[in-house]
C-alpha cells in the first residue's frame, strides 16, 4: 500500500471535526443556543462570543455547533434512506427480466426529471416542515441515484464469469445479488453515499433557508443564513460563520469521498 | 548485416528486476522469434528496445540500431526513430486504433507525422499501403469497429510499415485472431521481411514462432536462455526449452476403437448410462443474428465431445444453452434423459448437479471477495444442506484431488497463478459429483506447460471419475489430445461431426480442411 492520499486524510479530518462538534453539542455548548440575551445582541466576534451574537443575543458559535447536529442528522438519514431503498431496487433491476427492469428504471427517470431541491421543497410544503419530512424529501431524490448506480455496476458484474459459475451452482438471481453482486459494488455505493451526504447537507440548508427544515427554535445553518440576510450590512458575521460551516462541511465530505474512492479502487489510484 | 543489436539490457521497476541482461541481434531481412511464457519479459524487451518504458522503470544497457548508439539519444531523436525507422504492432488491434477516426485517416496521419506532404499525397500513399497489406477492396472511410479482427491487424501493420521502417516489432500480433486469419497475417509479415525488413516476432506459441522465424530466442524470467541459429526447433537445447516444446507438442489421444462406457452395468438401465447429453434443434437468435441454428448433439456417458470453430461461430452460446444459462428460442436439452431446458426449482437443481462448468478466464471466474473454500463449496447449494464443517472438509478434499493443498482453502483466488486457478475451478465443478462438465475454452488462457498439466489432470479425472467432457475450444491441437469425437461449428451450425481421428485425418468438409490447414504444426525436426 502506498502513502495515504492527502485528500482522504484532509477530508476525514474535516468530517470528523463536524461530526465531533455535532456530538459535543448534545452535551455541551458554550452558551445555550436557544437562549435569548437581548443586552448582548449583535456583538461582533470576541473572546466571550467567538462567532459573535445574533439579533436576539444568541451565541452564534453555539448555534453553528448545534446546527451541525441538525444538518448531519438529516443528511445521514436521507443518504441512508436512499441507499436502503435505492440499492436493492438497482440490484433487483439488474437481475430481473426486461419488463421489471424497464419499469423500475423509468420510474427512476420520473423522479430524476424533477429538480431535486424543488421536489424536496414541494414535498415538505405538502407534508409540512420538520426534520423527519426533510429526511423523507431529500431521501426520495437520493433513491434513484443509488438505484441507477447499483444497477449499472451490477449489470457489469452479471456478465462476469464468477456470476456464470454461481448460476451453474444453481443459485437464483436474489441469492447471486446478495452474495456475489452486492459485496462487489458496496465500495462504489459507499463512495456515492459520501457524495449524497454532502448534497444532503446542502439540501437541508436550502430547505431550512426557505423555512421548510427543522422548525424554530432548533438551530439550523440554513435558517441562520436566512435570518442574517437583513442584517448582512450591520452584522456580517451572522452570514459568514454558518455559510463557512456549510461550505467547509461539504468540502470535507467531498474530499473524503474522493479519497475513499482512490483508496477503494486501486486501478484508479494507479492511473493518477 | 546487423540491423539492431542489444547488449545487456536491464530493466527494473520498484526494485524488481524484469529484464536481467538481455542481449540479442536482429539482421536485415530476418525474423527473430522471441518466445516465452507469460511474465517472462517478452513485451518488456520490446518496450526496452523502443525505449517506451514506464516512467518508474530503471533502464541500463546498450542498443545499437543501424550502427547508431541509442544510449545517449534524447526523446526527440527517439520519437523520430520510432515510426520512421522502427515500428511496433500489438496484440489487440482494436485498442490500438482510434475508434472515432476512419482507418484511412489514421494511416494518412501516421504518414504526415513524420513526412511533410499534402493530405492528398498521404491519402494516395495510404491506398497503396492498403493494397500492400491485402486490404485493397476495403472502403477507406470505414471506422475500426466496422472491421474484423484480422482487418484491424492489417490496418495496424499498414500504419506500422507506412514509412518503410527497417525494423518491425510485433508483440503477439496474431494471438487474438482465429487460426485462418492468423495464417494470413503471418504470411503478410513474411512477405514484408522478404522485402528486406527486420522483424522481431514475439509470441508465447512455439508453433507459430517456428513457422515464421529464422532464428528463435527463448526467454524466461527476464533472461534469454538460448538462441538458435536456425528455424528448426531441433536446435533448442536448454532443458526449459525442451520442456516447453514437449508441452506444446500435444500427443494425439490414444483412443479405443469404440467409446469407453465405464460402469455400463450401473444405474437404472442401459439408456440412462448411454446418453448423458441430448440436445435437439437448439436455436438462439440475438436480434437478427442467428447465433445457433438448429443444432442437435448427443454424448454418451464417459465420452469427450469437442466443439471447435472460429470466434463468433456460436460455440459459447451453445455451451450456455447446454448449461441452461441461456434459454433457447427452440429446441431442448436433456441431461441423462431428463429435460433441463424447461426444468424449474428442485427439478432443475437435481439436473444441474449432473452438469457443471469450467470457464475460460482464470482471473474472472471467482468472486474476488470469497475464500477458496467458499468458492469450491458453492455448488453444494444444489445438494441437501450440509454443515459448514462438512463443506470445508469437502473443499479441502477436492483441493487435494486437483493437485493443490488442503491449506489453500483459506486463501483468496488472487493469491494463485492462472493454472492453479483453473484447478480451483475444476474442483468447484467436481464437488457435486457431476457426470458432464462443460469446459468453455478452459485451457486457452494458460501457458503451454501449465496447459499440458491441466490437460493431464482432466484426463486423469475422466479416468478415475468416469466423467464426460463437452470441450469447447478453438485450439485444434488441444482438441486432438483430449477428444473422442469432434463437432465443427460454423455460423451457428454443425458442419461436420465425427471421431477425432476421422476429423483430423479424413476431413470431409472444405471448412474443416481450412481450419486444419491454418493450424500451425509443430515441427520438432530431427530431435528426439
Amino acid at each position: 500500500m502506498r502513502r495515504a492520499p492527502a485528500n482522504l486524510v484532509a477530508g476525514a479530518a474535516i468530517t470528523a471535526l463536524f461530526v465531533g462538534m455535532a456530538a459535543l453539542s448534545l452535551v455541551w455548548t458554550p452558551y445555550d443556543p436557544t437562549a435569548f440575551n437581548v443586552p448582548e445582541r449583535l456583538r461582533p466576534p470576541s473572546f466571550a462570543h467567538w462567532f459573535g451574537t445574533d439579533h436576539f443575543g444568541r451565541d452564534v458559535f453555539s448555534m453553528v455547533m448545534a446546527g451541525a447536529r441538525t444538518s448531519i442528522a438529516v443528511a445521514v438519514l436521507a443518504a441512508g434512506l436512499g441507499l436502503a431503498v435505492g440499492a436493492p431496487l438497482g440490484l433487483l433491476s439488474a437481475s430481473a427480466g426486461r419488463l421489471l427492469d424497464e419499469a423500475i428504471m423509468r420510474a427512476n427517470d420520473v423522479v430524476f426529471a424533477f429538480p431535486a431541491l424543488l421536489l424536496a421543497i414541494l414535498l415538505t410544503a405538502v407534508l409540512g416542515p420538520g426534520q423527519l419530512n426533510a429526511v423523507l424529501a431529500i431521501g426520495l431524490f437520493n433513491v434513484p441515484v443509488f438505484a441507477r448506480l447499483a444497477r449499472g455496476s451490477a449489470k457489469a458484474l452479471w456478465a462476469r464469469e464468477f456470476v456464470l459459475a454461481a448460476r451453474v451452482a444453481g443459485k437464483g438471481p436474489l441469492r447471486i445479488s446478495a452474495e456475489h453482486i452486492y459485496p462487489n459494488i458496496a465500495d462504489t455505493l459507499i463512495v456515492q453515499g459520501t457524495v449524497q451526504f454532502a448534497l444532503g447537507v446542502l439540501a437541508e440548508a436550502g430547505l431550512s433557508y426557505v423555512g421548510l427544515g427543522a422548525p424554530p427554535p432548533t438551530p439550523s445553518w440554513g435558517r441562520m443564513l436566512a435570518e442574517s440576510q437583513t442584517l448582512a450590512g450591520v452584522a456580517p458575521w451572522l452570514a459568514i460563520f454558518p455559510g463557512l460551516a456549510i461550505a467547509l462541511c461539504v468540502l470535507g465530505l467531498n474530499l473524503f469521498g474522493d479519497g475513499l474512492r482512490d483508496r477503494l479502487d486501486p486501478k484508479l489510484a494507479r492511473a493518477r | 548485416m546487423t540491423l539492431l543489436s542489444a547488449e545487456n539490457l536491464k530493466v527494473a521497476i520498484d526494485g524488481e528486476s524484469l529484464l536481467d541482461g538481455i542481449s540479442l541481434e536482429i539482421r536485415r531481412g530476418e525474423t527473430l522469434g522471441l518466445v516465452g511464457e507469460s511474465g517472462s519479459g517478452k513485451s518488456m524487451t520490446a518496450l526496452a528496445l523502443m525505449r517506451l518504458l514506464p516512467e518508474r522503470a530503471r533502464f541500463s544497457g546498450r542498443v545499437l540500431f543501424e550502427g547508431r548508439d541509442l544510449s545517449d539519444a534524447d526523446e526527440r531523436e527517439l520519437c523520430d526513430l520510432r515510426g520512421r525507422h522502427m515500428a511496433m504492432i500489438f496484440q489487440e488491434p482494436m485498442t490500438s486504433l482510434n475508434p472515432v477516426q476512419t482507418v484511412s485517416g489514421q494511416i494518412a496521419e501516421a504518414i504526415r507525422v513524420h513526412r511533410k506532404g499534402s493530405r492528398a499525397e498521404a491519402a494516395g500513399e495510404g491506398r497503396l499501403l492498403f493494397e500492400r497489406v491485402g486490404l485493397g477492396g476495403l472502403e477507406p472511410t470505414r471506422f475500426p469497429h466496422e472491421l474484423s479482427g484480422g482487418q484491424r491487424q492489417r490496418v495496424l501493420i499498414a500504419m506500422a510499415v507506412a514509412l518503410g521502417p527497417s525494423l518491425l516489432i510485433a508483440d503477439e500480433p496474431a494471438t487474438a485472431l482465429d487460426a485462418t486469419t492468423q495464417a494470413d497475417i503471418l504470411a503478410l509479415l513474411q512477405s514484408l521481411v522478404a522485402d528486406g525488413m527486420g522483424l522481431l516476432f514475439i509470441s508465447h506459441d512455439l508453433a507459430v514462432v517456428a513457422k515464421i522465424s529464422d532464428r528463435i530466442a527463448v526467454m524466461r524470467e527476464g533472461k534469454i536462455l538460448e538462441t538458435t541459429e536456425s528455424r528448426s526447433l531441433a536446435g533448442l537445447r536448454h532443458p526449459y526449452s525442451r520442456a516447453m516444446l514437449a508441452a506444446s507438442a500435444i500427443r494425439p489421444r490414444q483412443t479405443n476403437a469404440s467409446c469407453p462406457i465405464p460402469q455400463a452395468g450401473e444405474g437404472s438401465g442401459a439408456t440412462r448410462a448411454s446418453n448423458i447429453l441430448e440436445a435437439t434443434g437448439l436455436t438462439k437468435s440475438y436480434g437478427r443474428l442467428r447465433a445457433v441454428d438448429g443444432v442437435s448433439l448427443s454424448m454418451k456417458l464417459g465420452e469427450t465431445l469437442a466443439l471447435v470453430g472460429e470466434s463468433g461461430c456460436g460455440k459459447s452460446t451453445l455451451g450456455r444453452m447446454i448449461l441452461a444459462l441461456e434459454k433457447p428460442d427452440a429446441g431442448a436439452v436433456r441431461i441423462a434423459g431428463e429435460d433441463f431446458t424447461e426444468a424449474r426449482g428442485a427439478e432443475a437443481r437435481r439436473v444441474r448437479r449432473r452438469v457443471q462448468a469450467v470457464f475460460q478466464d482464470p482471473y474472472g471466474s471467482f468472486n474476488p471477495r470469497m475464500r477458496v473454500a467458499e468458492i469450491i463449496a458453492e455448488p453444494l447449494h444444489l445438494a441437501a444442506p450440509v454443515s459448514a464443517d462438512v463443506r470445508r472438509a469437502e473443499a479441502r478434499r477436492l483441493l487435494e484431488a486437483v493437485g493443490l493443498e488442503a491449506r489453500d482453502a483459506i486463501k483468496y483466488a488472487h493469491e494463485f497463478s492462472g493454472g492453479e486457478r483453473q484447478r480451483i475451478a475444476i474442483a468447484r465443478a467436481l464437488i457435486v459429483k457431476p457426470s458432464l462438465i462443460v469446459l468453455d475454452e478452459a485451457v486457452s488462457a494458460l501457458d503451454v506447460t501449465i496447459r499440458a498439466q491441466i490437460l493431464d489432470l482432466l484426463a486423469a479425472l475422466r479416468e478415475s471419475l468416469g466423467l464426460s467432457y463437452f470441450f469447447i475450444s478453438h485450439d485444434l491441437a488441444v482438441v486432438r489430445a483430449i477428444a473422442d469425437r469432434v463437432a465443427v461449428m460454423k455460423a451457428g451450425r454443425i458442419v461436420e461431426e465425427g471421431a477425432v481421428e476421422d476429423i483430423f485425418l479424413r476431413p470431409q468438409q472444405a471448412y474443416t480442411r481450412t481450419l486444419l490447414d491454418a493450424t500451425p504444426q509443430l515441427d520438432v525436426g530431427d530431435g528426439q
